[in-house]
């Protein structure tokens, strides 16, 4: 009996052991950016650091004095929110559609869609919004944005609208509802799960992404993203401001999806993520 | 009355109003640019030419296979990244399933601690592990001399570059194949577990005879959703390594960019990207199949 | 106030005629009962008649007005579905007040008239609630209360009731019936339980692959059905049907077969004289088979020796199972005989209720 209760906790410490190593191995590089970034010149690049150094904030005053920095982040802001706004206007009727007349080569080819490397993508698009005047605006971003949105969207979406019961639509008929009306009064409001969804995972993707801006935006539209790879090679072995960078960079996507984390999960369980 | 005719019209024809719009981005976005794409990988195009483009069949593809020593070495460096990081994906983030399917306390902050990874920015995370990764100031090679263990070069030797950038792709992406693989495990069946309790088989052999059978079909598509990843990697490589030192992480990504942009051969880079798109086609055409096989969807 | 024509109606998906020349007139008010086996093409008729399946060829009118190719949300139709339907995401009064919304009725007028309907229904103290809050009764109430609330022209039930269980399921009948009798809306209530259409339906529709097999009231579907098909679809247990061959003896018509040698009364034979010498099957109620035991006149030309298979006591009557020879069928016998598996004993048949139908088109003879 005695035996038995020892090995038992003797297990659980054991457990709890290797669970705090397993949470130190991938958050700690959190914890360094955190700390990092409120250290003077000299403690933010000293080993071992001074853990009882006292915190400062003259790393974010160098940030925001940087030209640029604000300017990137509402281009960012503005870029995610057009996106995730002109994505569900164009992805849900179409992954409704889709829904309801499911085929095989469509589920192809919105697989390869997702599929495509994003550089195969980037060389034609160079010259083509540069003849079209699409380089370096906010259009030109929310399209290319698009490109890898409106697949996953119609690939996650096609679940959640293949759940909604064709009777409930064909009782909204009867009742006197145009196709239209039944779509946006009926099917779209029970989806909300796959919208939400949807839209928290579109945040993340298009606030991180950085190929497409680092070739398609100049100093017009510059993202956050393409502003830290350029501080970098500003301030190469500065820490101090570049952790602060990064912090400042990743904070908004990282209070977004923890807001939504539930769905978040839901979206990553799903599709094996991108 | 008129009018009410033509909603009327417009309403029964609303499948191709709702898929117009999706289409035309997919056509104009996805499709024209493939097939551009693929014509200009047979000329000679470069990004400062004025209007004499030139048709030169196959030329590009024989200077990438016969002409180019670095495209094929390219090639292996990409094998090997993103075979590199699959593997170690899937055994860890299996190892690490396994480990954590059960109910313990703080379940719920922990699932939230190792969710920062995957949310994080890419561009920015990589800044902080290349800081991290900094041979005289970074705090990895302190934690291996806390050790006793020697200090490494990481990113700046052609030796352990790769490595390197795998680590951190492991980092990147495991607490998603662990998240992916744990859903899968929760969802198996309790049924054969049971019975194989009851016909008193040990924990190993429920795991090689129920658990990976059973787990095999989420281990197979995410193994080929994960390589397909892997052959796209691009931003971790830029940011910390640049394809460097010596070119030693310069997988097919880097270089096509590097062609394209800092080069300028467009042609030359279309031609490498169009190789590219084949072996992804091919595996796509490999994923969907299964996909129908095995699963509804 | 309306009445509904179907005129020469036929479906095809594909290759395949779900529905096949279909015609059919209801009166104003009348609750009419389509019943058959699975996949006769109840259901796509109904869809046909509500515009949520377009019509291969024909034509449907509703008072007049040629209806066929009219979108849905203009034929003034409801419809209760098997599954419910409610609208999940609306609460129980929302769900109601949605069709009057679209109407454009005035608010106040929408409260009064929904409050009206859930009352009728006894779903009043629901209202605040989600369909997911709901059993399957309530539901279905809802489901009904939406049909009624706006007062279409017509009502399409499919299989509204078979989601329920078996008591749930007796007494939701005997409220539609009760709505009708009050609403008097033209009603076509699709069902493939025979028992539902015998007990619903002022007409009962009986289809067969997509065809009408009869068309009558259920006293006349019971005791004259026209084919060997209905015979055997209504009535609980079905009709015992069993292949003879007429015969001529000494004057009398006989039904014979291996088993059996049965005479046939005077004012059947008829029609039966033209089939002398051929095979034709033999229709008998369960409840025309009856035992000897109390009667004193022993086997005379209408009894036959069968064996006992099995025994079903119901309490009012019990069902028991016979066979003769190869053939086999079921008699429903007053619960006080002491019948017991394994016997064999003498049965009578009482032939002037017999059926009989065509051996080769299972037409009704006589
Ligand atoms: N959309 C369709 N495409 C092809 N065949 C169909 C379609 N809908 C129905 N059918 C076929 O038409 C026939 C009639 O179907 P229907 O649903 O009307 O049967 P039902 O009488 O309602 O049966 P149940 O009692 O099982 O509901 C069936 O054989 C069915 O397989
Ligand atoms: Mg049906």
């Amino acid at each position: 009996m005695m035996a038995d209760q020892t090995i038992q906790k003797i297990n659980r410490l054991l457990f709890y052991a290797i669970l705090i190593f397993i949470v130190t191995v991938f958050f700690f590089p959190f914890m360094w950016v955190a700390f990092t970034a409120f250290q003077d010149a000299v403690n933010a690049g000293a080993v071992p650091p001074d853990l009882l150094a006292p915190p400062t904030l003259d790393n974010f005053r160098q940030v925001f004095e940087e030209g640029g920095f604000i300017s990137c982040m509402i281009n960012s802001t503005i870029v995610v929110a057009l996106t995730l706004t002109a994505n569900l206007i164009v992805s849900l009727p179409a992954a409704y559609v889709i829904a309801r007349n499911r085929q095989n080569w469509m589920m192809f080819l919105i697989l390869f869609m997702q599929m495509a490397p994003w550089i195969t993508l980037l060389l034609p698009w160079y010259i083509i919004f540069k003849k079209l005047g699409l380089y370096d605006t906010y259009i030109g971003l929310v399209l290319s944005n698009l490109t890898f949105m409106i697949p996953f969207t119609i690939w996650l979406m096609l679940g959640f609208f293949e759940d909604v019961p064709v009777e409930v639509e064909e009782a909204a008929w009867l009742d006197g509802c145009s196709h239209l009306g039944t779509f946006v009064r009926i099917v779209v409001p029970l989806v909300k799960g796959g919208i939400i969804t949807i839209t928290t995972l579109g945040f993340m993707f298009c606030w991180n992404i950085f190929l497409f801006p680092l070739v398609l935006s100049g100093y017009g539209t510059k993202t956050l993203p393409v502003f830290v790879y350029g501080f970098m090679d500003d301030n190469q072995l500065d820490f101090g401001p570049l952790a602060a960078a990064s912090l400042l960079t990743m904070l908004p996507v990282i209070i977004f999806v923890l807001i939504n984390q539930k769905y978040f999960r839901q979206g990553i369980a799903f599709g094996g993520g991108k | 009355m008129l009018s009410q005719r033509i909603l009327d019209y417009t309403d029964r024809q609303i499948r191709w109003l709702f898929s117009a719009p999706a289409l035309l981005v997919m056509l104009g976005l996805f499709a024209y640019p493939m097939f551009r794409l693929i014509w200009t990988g047979f000329t000679d195009e470069v990004l400062s030419s004025e209007g004499k483009i030139e048709f030169i069949g196959v030329a590009n593809y024989v200077r990438a296979f016969s002409e180019d020593p670095h495209f094929l070495r390219s090639i292996w460096l990409t094998l090997y990244f993103a075979v590199g990081s699959t593997l170690g994906q899937l055994t860890l983030g299996l190892g690490l399933a396994l480990f954590l399917n059960r109910q313990f306390k703080g379940e719920a902050t922990f699932r939230m601690l190792l969710m920062f990874p995957i949310i994080a920015t890419p561009v920015a995370m990589s800044l902080v592990w290349s800081m991290l990764m900094n041979p005289m100031m970074g705090h990895l090679n302190y934690y291996l001399s806390l050790l006793g263990l020697p200090g490494s070069l990481w990113a700046a030797d052609t030796s352990t570059v790769l490595p390197s950038l795998i680590m951190i792709e492991l980092w990147h992406w495991v607490p998603m194949t662990m998240l992916v693989l744990l859903a899968g495990l929760k969802s198996l069946p309790k049924e054969p577990f049971e019975a194989a309790t009851v016909d008193g088989a040990s924990r190993f052999q429920m795991f090689v005879n129920i658990t990976l059978p059973l787990l095999q079909p989420y281990v197979f598509l995410l193994l080929l959703l994960r390589l397909v990843h892997g052959l796209k990697v691009f931003d971790k490589i830029f940011v910390i390594s640049g394809g460097g030192p010596n070119r030693a992480s310069e997988t097919l990504n880097i270089m096509i960019y590097e062609q394209a942009f800092g080069a300028t051969n467009f042609g030359y880079a279309s031609a490498l990207g169009s190789f590219l798109l084949l072996i992804i086609l091919l595996i796509s055409i490999g994923l969907f199949r299964f996909r129908q096989r095995k699963w509804s969807y | 106030m309306s009445q509904v024509k179907i005129d020469k109606v036929c479906k095809k998906f594909g290759d395949f005629e779900a529905v096949k020349n279909f015609s059919l007139e209801i009166q104003d008010g009348e609750f009419i009962v389509l019943v058959g086996p699975s996949g006769c093409g109840k259901t796509t008729l109904l869809r046909m008649v509500a515009g949520l399946e377009t019509v291969t060829s024909g034509e449907i009118f509703i008072d007049e007005a040629q209806i066929t190719h009219m979108p849905p949300k203009k034929r003034d139709i409801a419809m209760v579905f098997q599954n419910y339907a409610l609208y999940p995401h609306m609460n129980v009064y929302k769900n109601l007040a949605f069709a009057l919304k679209l109407r454009k009725m005035p608010k106040p007028e929408i409260k009064e008239t929904v409050k009206k309907t859930a009352d009728l229904l006894g779903i009043g103290d629901f209202l605040n609630r989600f369909p997911n809050q709901l059993s399957g009764g309530q539901k279905q109430r809802v489901a009904l209360g939406r049909a009624i609330v706006r007062q279409p022209k017509v009502f399409l039930f499919d299989e509204p009731l078979s989601n329920l269980d078996a008591k749930l399921r007796g007494s939701m009948r005997a409220e539609i019936l009760d709505i009708h009798q009050r609403l008097n809306n033209t009603s076509i209530y699709v069902t493939h339980d025979q028992l539902e259409a015998m007990t619903m339906g002022t007409r009962i529709i009986i289809m067969k692959d997509g065809a009408i097999q009869q068309n009558g009231t259920p006293q006349e579907i019971y005791n004259n059905p026209v084919n060997k098909f209905v015979a055997g679809f209504i009535g609980s247990p079905a009709m015992n049907v069993m292949s003879c061959t007429i015969k001529e003896e000494t004057g009398n018509l006989m039904a014979v077969n291996k088993g059996m040698n049965l005479t046939i009364p005077a004012e059947k034979t008829t029609g039966l004289t033209s089939y002398i010498d051929q095979d034709v099957y033999l229709g008998l109620r369960p409840e025309h088979i009856s035992d000897l035991a109390g009667n004193a006149t022993k086997a005379d030309n209408s009894t036959f020796k069968a064996f006992v298979r099995l025994v079903e006591p119901l309490g009012s009557e019990q069902l028991i199972h016979l066979e003769a020879e190869d053939q086999r069928f079921i008699a429903r016998i007053d619960p006080r005989s002491h019948i017991t598996y394994g016997e064999t004993l003498d049965f009578q048949a009482q032939m002037a209720s017999a059926t009989f139908f065509d051996g080769k088109t299972e037409e009704r003879i006589v």
